[in-house]
This record gives C-alpha cells, structure tokens and sequence, in this order.
C-alpha cells in the first residue's frame, strides 16, 4: 500500500491552559485508503495523546465526527485523504462554541431539535389491544428522506443564517418537523408551527442551500424549509379567513 | 460473555457493516474459485436459486464459520487487509442496488472502491455483537440496587448464544423502555436505596481516574495495550477456540493488566480529556476480555457463537446453562452457572437450508 | 415564539418568483428583441395594437400582474441579498425596497386605470 506524508494542521484549545485557539502541525504518514478521521486517531494514538475529538461508527452512520476540513464541514470519517492536498487544515465546525480542540458545544442543536415537538402527535391514542396504526409504504415514502438525518450538524456550519443569528431554529430541526408533519399518523402541524413559522424559524431562512450541500445523506433540508414555507403561507390565509379554525 | 457474534460480511480492513439485507435481496457468497462455498457446510443446497431463505440467508455464527473452513482450505482471496471471500451483486442489476441497498453501493464504493453493479465486495467476519453483557431482570434491574441496564451491554437474555439480526432494536426499545420508566418510579419512591457511606468508601478506594492522573513512570501507551489486546482476543478467542489459544490469550490478557499500571495520562486536563476516557475504556475492557476468556474456557462445548475445536459437540446436560462471571480483585473472574428456563421451545437440531425438508 | 406575518411579503415573493421565471424572459424577447431580430413583423407591435391590449380589462389586468408580481419579487430578492451581504439595517432596507415596489405598482396601476 502506498503511503503519503500530510501535514495536518489541527486547531487546538483547552480553555484551561490557552487564552484562544491556536494550530498545532502534525505530519501523519497516510495509507492510501484513509480517512481524515484515520489520520486524526494516528495523531492521538502516536504523536499527541492530547487532542480530542469525537468520533464513533466510522461508517457516516453516528454523526460524530463532524469537522472543519479545508474549510469544509465534513464528517471525517468520509472524507478520504486520497481526495485531499498535501496540507490538511481541520477545525471543529463553525458556528458552534469551542469545548475543546475539535470538539463542540451542541447545547443549542439539542434545543433546537427539542423544541420543533419531534414526536408522533396521533389523531387519537390507541391501546395495543386494538391493534397497530396501520401505514402504507405510499404514505412512508412522503417522509421517508427526512427520517435520514443523523443529526451531525454539519448543516448548522454550513449555515450562513444560523452564523449570523443563533436563534435560527436551522436545518436539521425544521427538517425533523417536516418529518412529523409529512407522517400520515401525525397531526401535529398546528402544534409546531409557534416555532417552525415564527420569525427565527422557516422565515430566517433565505433558501442559501449550503445546508443541503453539505448533507450527507441528502436529506434536503433546504427543500423541506421550502415546502414548510408554501404549506405555512397556506395555513397564515387560512388562519386569516377563518380565524376560529385551530389546527 | 463467551458468546460473541461475528458478522460475515464486514469490509476488510475498516470492519465497515455490510448489511444482511445485502444477501436478503438476493446476494451469493462466492470463494476464490466463484464457488458458492456455504453448501459444503451443511446450508445448501444452493439450487433452486433465487428463492426465500436461500443459503447465504443461514445464520451468522454458521457463515462465519464457514469462512473460517474456507480459509483453513486456502480458498480465501488474500487482500492487503487480510483474507477474504466475495459477497456478488451483480446479478441484482443496477436498478434494484440503487433502490433497496444505495447505501451498500455508497459503502463498498467509497471505503473499498468497488461497485458492486460491476464486481463484487470484499468481505470477511468482524466481530459485531455481544450476546453476554450486564445481568438483569425483565424490568432491566441489575444487581445492584438502582442501576439500571439496557442495550448490547445488558443481558436479559434474549439473544442467548446467537443473535437474530436487528434484536438490539428490540433491546433498546422494550428494555430501554421498562429501564427508564423503573428508574423514574424509583426516583420518585420516598426512601433513598443508596448506602451513602459505603459508595464513599468505594470511591476514595477506586479512585481509578485520581491514580491515572497522579502516575508517574509511564513507557505503556493505551494505544499499543488495546492493539495487542485486540490482537490476542482475536486469535485465542475468535470464531473457533481450543483450551490452548484461549490459555494463551489468558496471559497475554494479565500481562495487559499488568502494564496497563505504566498507562500515564499525557493529557492533563479536565476539560473533555478523551486521553483519559480511552485509558478507563481500556482498564474496563481488559476486565471483560478476561471475562469472555474465562467463560470460554470453562464452556468445553461448542454452542451457537461459541465453538471449540477441542469439544465441538453441544452439551445440553452439562451445559444448558447461563454462564456468570464474577469480578475478583487482582485475579481472574469467578464462573458459575443458571439453568436456562425453557418456555416454550425445546432445544433441537441445528438443521439449515434444504436438508430438514 | 410568534407566528412570523412573513407569509403576506413571501407569497408575493413566490408568485412573482414564478411570474418573472415564465413571463418575463418572454416579455423581455417579445417586446426588446422579437422585431429587431426579424421574428415578429414591426406591425405586431403597432401602437394602435397595444393601445388596445391594455385598453381592454383582461389586457389591464394581466400587464398589471406582470409588472406587480415580479416588482415585489425583486424587493424582496433585494432585501434579502443587502441581508447576506452584510447590510443589517433590516428596516431601512425594507422601506426602500418594498417603497420601490410599492411606488412601481402605484404607478402601474395608475397607468393602466387612466389608459
């Protein structure tokens, strides 16, 4: 197997040591089948027992390992060395906070996903006794693409909305709500639209597209925003003309 | 905790999971010659093909110790991530890939650069699954007054010594379930279960992250300790064990525990310090690699995932039995048996593919 | 959180998204280049012709929407693209654009009635 030497330039911070961030330079002897992520364990492994970062499946199934690769948010598990120059400048994803080194604080994602309800509302509960809800593989189809999210964030980087205002519900949480509202066994669109269709919501979004650019499992979060819009625009006349109506 | 399962299909070198559904649509096995191998294992026979349950569909531990056979006769395909054999798609067409398994193609596309509408994959067994774990009840209780277990680390058992695919969904769903909601009726009981003095006690005579904070000396990287680990598990423990890999990866194994005392922390800090996360990760697994050693060891039969070359017939008599290792301090763990509870099916004959017909 | 009133400017947005992506490259061809390039015969755009067109309802009505919708896609476009370039002072950029468009519909409104 062929080895390559690359400079890895790796952003570092311990905020109990370090007034700000700094790069720190390590040259990784690469395989040819690596990943980012390979080269990164190695820096740990062998040469700095100090950096951290997350990482788990290897396989871009977790969402763990989101990274700034070359300026690009990537999950580095698939991001192969053999696409990459000979000088590798990784961060930790853009619009996050530093915790440390390469890892992020996610407190808000994790608010942000919280707060768009991503639960079944049913239209009425059912005892087991009486059976399963019952769906077609038509009705799954509708949502199917935005139950593919593995929440790694990478669309919060890539976002220049979420960037400029953190209130911005983003991506993935108004995709997830899509998920709900497009689920034949959910009726729960009314219920989320405080969040989904007010100001910091759908309406932040100026249709930029990065975020589904950079998705890995294409779930097109940009598209669900889009569709939200229409089905929101609907629902604002609607609620207009008949004010009585409560979805 | 001997039995552990292997998956068939995983790619060489990353272990990257090449789903079951690769072979439910239809996929075949195929060794060095294009011979569909599995039929001489007792799975066939391999025609009328395509059909349900056709003999790639067979059981993990069965496929994966077959692969083993294969490799033992030379008939392997050797790769620079080791031995493998090859799991063909081609025949499913591109269409019906990119429809029911686009991410199987994404994955050998990209991790091994084959695509699997032109050529088929690479694959060998990687270890996927525990089947032993935590002791609990049906409501998740360990032995242990409020702790609480689910998922692959506990064992209820619904798995046994092999493991139906897709049963860890049942795990996190069902016990995760009775676990979170016991623990909050717990939390919510008036009286306090826990014996306060006692766990301090324990704690100041643990102190396992204090102790690796304040080592000194050092010449043993976690990093090496698990590869060597990893290593020996894999040779005296994997698909097929004698009582001579096992003792010998039973030394290897005190050996690591030994050394791992040198582990020295590089990383000082108390801020997300992954240098100390995979140091406590390896002391744990070091435990339960012994675990899995000694309860092999004591199991002289071969039974689902666990198969002995010096014993390879199952015992019921003897050994119709949970295994239960016990921690030691500073030694290895204790082994004793319960029964297994028979409710509603017999053990039987392990009879696949068209022979029992 | 309130329900955002973004929907009254957006579905203008939309529907003069849509009109300007269908009728004003259309537009444009007819009326600027369709004659000069020979496609169409100079008396196609006769001003007797056209003052008939939007003399009559249906013809006022039409040219109106071809000129309201896409004047307030515009606004909103420009809104937006002043937002991502990095002018944040939303109010005043939503006076002037939306002011913009206002004023163009007024006029064309206007114009169109008085024809």
């Amino acid at each position: 197997m062929n080895e390559r030497h690359v400079d890895l330039e790796i952003l570092r911070y311990d905020p109990e040591t370090d007034e700000e961030p700094a790069f720190q330079t390590y040259r990784v002897p690469c395989q040819e089948d690596w990943v980012v992520l390979d080269a990164v364990n190695y820096v740990k492994d062998v040469l700095d027992r100090t950096l951290s970062y997350r990482w788990s499946c290897h396989m871009a199934v977790c969402g763990s390992c989101g990274m700034m690769i070359n300026g690009e948010p990537m999950l580095s598990c698939k991001a192969f060395v053999r696409d990459m120059p000979d000088r590798i400048r990784i961060e930790p994803l853009a619009n996050f906070p530093i915790e440390r080194d390469l890892v992020v604080v996610t407190d808000d994602f994790m608010d942000k996903l919280a707060s768009v309800k991503p639960y079944l509302i049913p239209r009425e509960e059912k005892a087991i006794e009486d059976g399963a809800h019952v769906q077609t593989p038509a009705q799954l189809k509708k949502f199917k693409q935005y139950t593919l999210c593995i929440n790694c964030t990478l669309c919060y980087a890539a976002c220049p909305q979420y960037a400029h205002d953190q209130n911005f519900t983003g991506p993935a949480a108004l995709a997830l709500a899509h998920r709900y509202n497009l689920d034949s066994q959910d009726v729960g669109r009314g219920a989320r639209e405080d969040v989904v269709a007010s100001n910091a919501g759908i309406w932040e979004c100026s249709f930029v597209g990065a975020c589904s650019d950079v998705c890995p499992h294409e779930v097109d979060p940009a598209g669900a925003i889009q569709q939200t819009k229409i089905a929101s625009t609907v629902d604002y006349f609607m609620g207009l003309l008949t004010p009585e109506r409560d979805r | 905790m001997e039995f552990v399962q292997y998956h068939p299909t995983g790619l060489p070198g990353t272990g990257i999971l090449i789903t079951e559904g690769s072979r439910g649509e239809g996929g075949i096995l195929v060794n060095k010659d294009g011979y569909r191998y599995l039929q001489d294992y007792g799975l066939g026979p391999p025609d009328p093909w395509p059909r349900n349950k056709a003999m790639e569909l067979g059981p993990r531990d069965r496929l994966s110790q077959a692969f083993w056979h294969e490799n033992q006769k030379g008939r392997t395909i050797d790769t620079p991530h080791g031995d493998v054999v090859h799991l063909d798609l081609r025949h499913l067409g591109e269409k019906r890939i990119d429809e029911c398994l686009p991410m199987i193609r994404d994955l050998a596309t990209s991790y091994v650069g084959v695509d699997p509408v032109h050529a088929p994959i690479p694959v060998r067994p990687v270890v996927h699954y525990t089947m032993g774990g935590i002791d609990t009840d049906i409501d998740a209780k360990t032995r242990i007054e409020g702790l609480f277990a689910a998922g692959e680390c506990a064992c209820v058992s619904i798995n046994g010594a092999n493991r139906l695919g897709s049963n860890s969904l049942t795990e996190l769903l069902v016990f995760g379930a009775r676990a979170g909601l016991g623990a909050a009726r717990l939390a919510e009981a008036e009286v306090s279960h826990a014996d306060e003095a006692a766990i301090r006690e324990q704690a100041a005579a643990g102190d396992r992250v204090g102790r690796l904070f304040r080592n000194t000396g050092g010449g043993e990287s976690v990093a090496g300790l698990r590869r060597e680990m990893n290593a020996t598990m894999e040779s005296g423990a994997g698909i097929y064990r004698t009582e001579e890999s096992l003792s010998r990866s039973c030394a290897v194994m005190n050996d690591i525990r030994r050394r791992y005392a040198d582990v020295v922390l590089e990383d000082k800090s108390n801020v997300y310090n992954t240098d100390l996360i995979q140091a406590l990760e390896l002391d744990a697994m070091i435990d339960i690699a012994g675990a899995v050693i000694v309860s092999a060891l004591a199991r002289r039969e071969s039974r689902g995932a666990h198969q002995r070359l010096d014993h390879e017939r199952r015992d019921d008599e003897a050994y119709l039995k949970h295994s239960l290792a016990h921690y030691v301090a500073g030694e290895d763990p204790t082994i004793d048996y319960r029964d297994v509870v028979i409710t509603r099916s017999e053990p039987g004959e392990r009879v696949y593919g068209g022979a029992h017909k | 959180m309130a329900r955002s009133n973004k929907p009254i400017v957006w579905s203008l947005f939309a529907a003069g998204g849509t009109v300007a992506a269908f009728i004003t490259p259309v537009m444009i061809l007819v009326t600027g280049l369709a004659v000069a390039v020979g496609l169409l015969p100079a008396e196609a755009l006769a001003y007797d012709r056209m003052l008939a067109l939007v003399q009559n309802p249906l013809g006022k009505g039409l040219v109106f929407l071809a000129v309201f919708l896409p004047a307030w896609h515009a606004a909103h476009r420009l809104r937006i693209t002043a937002h991502d370039f990095g002018i944040r002072a939303d109010v005043a950029v939503m006076a002037v654009c939306y002011g913009l468009a206002a004023l163009a519909s007024v006029i064309a409104a206007f114009a169109l009635f008085r024809v």
